[in-house]
């Protein structure tokens, strides 16, 4: 297992859902860091280094990007194109965490390159149970390339 | 329709169709001479006698002769009348316009059925110029042009199409021809050939499936886009309320009053959002049909009352709202049009940010076509990108601001309700914006609308 301790870029714009998932993911043993974003347009910015992000120690690179897909200004979808678009961002797994069960968002999310989706479940116990699954699989088992390796 | 076109063929082009056979045939009008007998006794006399008698016969006969003629030329007159009678009665009796149309665009045929669905009477057009007098202004050149192009051998002449026909009234009726070419034994092009049949209520009716079903498809995707919405968002505070229930339950155990205090609040403001989401989707839902009978509405009016009824906002704020006393008039849903005025003020003055000098103007862009009447403000402005997405359900630039998202979406429902248009105008960040409106006016002519079913 990794022992760095992982940084997730988290893409959410309900403050309530932000709280419960950093909470839960904070019950659980693996080392993380969360960077809570807002809006689409602060992800990209995030991500790319800009406007109040130009300063690479407030916009580390993270390891794992989690996106809601209905956000403000700039949509998820979009933000997952313009990610996976991009030479330098592509390797950055993104994980879909959203309420939609729409087959049509499931379907233009793995279109556009997302590497998991999941459904934020209704219920403390299974928002909790899968919280802390992915935390084990993303922040513990799961391998990531460096930002050089993509090019 | 065949044998009628075959008929006008042989009508117009004076060549002797296949004539009926008693047409022709001339009366057997063969006297016999009435021979001498020689042997007669009385031969001398009678030869006398039949001198005269030959001479009189001769004369007669030559009477006769010239009278047969006559009768022979009138008959055979006769025949091509009978045929033109039979002719023109199978061109009358065709419920369809038949015309017939030499190079020069001359009306060279023109059935009854054809005289009176134009407006004539029967007769009145034949040696009339078809372009000028039957083919609406706007159209006469492009198909005058297609027409001398077909003479021309320039281009092959379309078996069927639709166009419009003018009437004498000066309303158009919509026609479904087929077409032919009459040519010369040279195989020039002589006349045109048309049969065509008013179709226009067909084609009324057509129009108006088709914009039924696009009505219905539209509304369709809406529906489903509202469902997908409503199935987000309305989950989104049960998750909320749902997860912070197990976090309550764990604050509890461990007797972390404050924590425990936090999760209730938020369950209970996510409650809350669920209560005002509902009652925006109902109002939402309200919207597709008109629940007010429609009227004449003064927007200069109904503009004050919108900011009467954001007044407490306003001077709050301290907002300077300036409206222009010559808004048109419109014909609408009063209590829907004040929603959108209201909303558009009431936005205006939640976003107008840090502006020491807040305005607000509603005025009227006059232009060729609807005028546009405008809420301009001098707040926070709209980035370009983001001037689509403001309309969208449940969409807000900022996560933060009070409401569900559903005030501008409202808004445009509304108006396209009423058959308009809106949109936003705005440099971006710190520039203002102008929400503008495009709503059909109501005009004096307006009630004059010309009959035209197409």
């Amino acid at each position: 297992m990794n022992n760095t301790p992982l940084r997730i870029l988290h893409v959410e714009d309900n403050p309530d859902h932000a709280h419960l998932v950093h909470r839960t993911l904070a019950r659980h043993p693996v080392a993380s860091e969360i960077r809570l974003v807002e809006d689409g347009e602060a992800a990209l910015d995030y991500l790319f280094r800009r406007g109040r992000y130009d300063d690479p120690d407030e916009s580390p690179r993270p390891h794992v990007i989690l996106l809601d897909l209905r956000v403000p200004k700039i949509d998820g979808l979009e933000v997952l194109r313009v990610v996976k678009s991009n030479d330098r961002l592509l390797n950055i797994p993104i994980v879909i965490l959203t309420s939609s069960e729409a087959e049509k968002d499931v379907a233009l999310a793995y279109g556009l390159h997302a590497n998991s989706y999941l459904v934020k479940p209704v219920g403390f116990d299974k928002f909790n149970e899968m919280l802390e699954q992915l935390g084990f699989y993303w922040l513990g088992w799961n391998y990531y390339a460096s930002e050089v390796a993509a090019n | 329709m065949e044998p009628v076109v075959r008929a006008v063929v042989g009508m117009v082009s004076g060549l002797p169709a296949d004539a009926a056979p008693w047409a022709f045939a001339g009366p057997s009008a063969r006297v016999p001479l009435v021979a001498a007998a020689w042997a007669n006794p009385f031969f001398w006399a009678s030869a006398v006698l039949a001198v005269a008698c030959g001479l009189l016969a001769v004369g007669l006969l030559a009477c006769r002769r010239r009278l047969a003629r006559d009768a022979a030329r009138r008959i055979a007159e006769a025949a091509p009348r009978a045929e033109r009678n039979r002719d023109s009665q199978f061109l009358d009796m065709a419920g369809v316009i038949l015309v017939a149309i030499d190079r020069d665009g001359t009306i060279a045929l023109l059935n009854r059925r054809g005289h009176e669905i134009l407006g004539y009477d029967n007769g009145e057009l034949v040696g009339r110029n078809w372009f000028e007098t039957c083919v609406p202004e706007e159209e006469r050149d492009s198909v005058r042009a297609v027409f001398y192009n077909v003479f021309a051998g320039r281009l092959e002449l379309a078996e069927r199409h639709e166009n419009s026909v003018l009437l004498r009234s000066g309303q158009r009726r919509w026609i479904a021809w087929h077409n032919a070419l009459l040519r010369d034994d040279d195989g020039l092009p002589v006349w045109s050939l048309s049969s065509g049949e008013d179709v226009t209520e067909r084609r009324h009716y057509e129009r108006e499936r088709e914009s039924l079903v696009r009505e219905f498809e539209s509304q369709n995707a809406e529906l489903e886009r509202f469902t997908y919405m409503v199935s987000h968002d309305l989950k989104s505070p049960l998750i909320t309320v749902k997860g912070y229930m197990g976090l309550l339950r764990q604050d509890i155990a461990g007797g972390n009053a404050e924590a425990a205090e936090d999760d209730l609040a938020r369950m209970s403001s996510a409650a809350d959002r669920m209560e005002l989401l509902l009652g925006e989707l109902l109002e939402l839902s309200r919207i597709g049909r008109l629940v007010n009978p429609p009227r004449d509405i003064a927007l200069s009016d109904l503009a004050r009352e919108a900011v009467d009824l954001v007044a407490g906002q306003i001077g709050q704020r301290g907002v300077d709202v300036a409206i222009a006393d010559d808004l048109p008039v419109v014909h609408g849903d009063r209590m829907r049009l004040l929603e959108v005025f209201q909303n558009l003020v009431d936005n205006a003055v939640k976003y107008m940010g840090d502006q020491p000098c807040p305005r607000i103007e509603i005025g009227v862009r006059r232009q060729a076509g609807p005028s546009c009447v405008y809420v301009r403000d001098n707040g926070i402005g709209i980035e370009p990108r983001y001037h689509e997405r403001v309309f969208g359900l449940f969409d807000k630039l900022d996560a933060r601001s009070e409401g569900a998202g559903v005030g501008l979406a409202l808004v445009r429902r509304i108006v396209e309700v009423h058959q308009g248009r809106i949109w936003v105008e705005s440099e971006g960040t710190g520039r203002g914006a102008t929400f503008v409106l495009s709503l059909p006016e109501v005009e004096p002519a307006a009630s004059q609308r010309k009959d035209v079913l197409s």
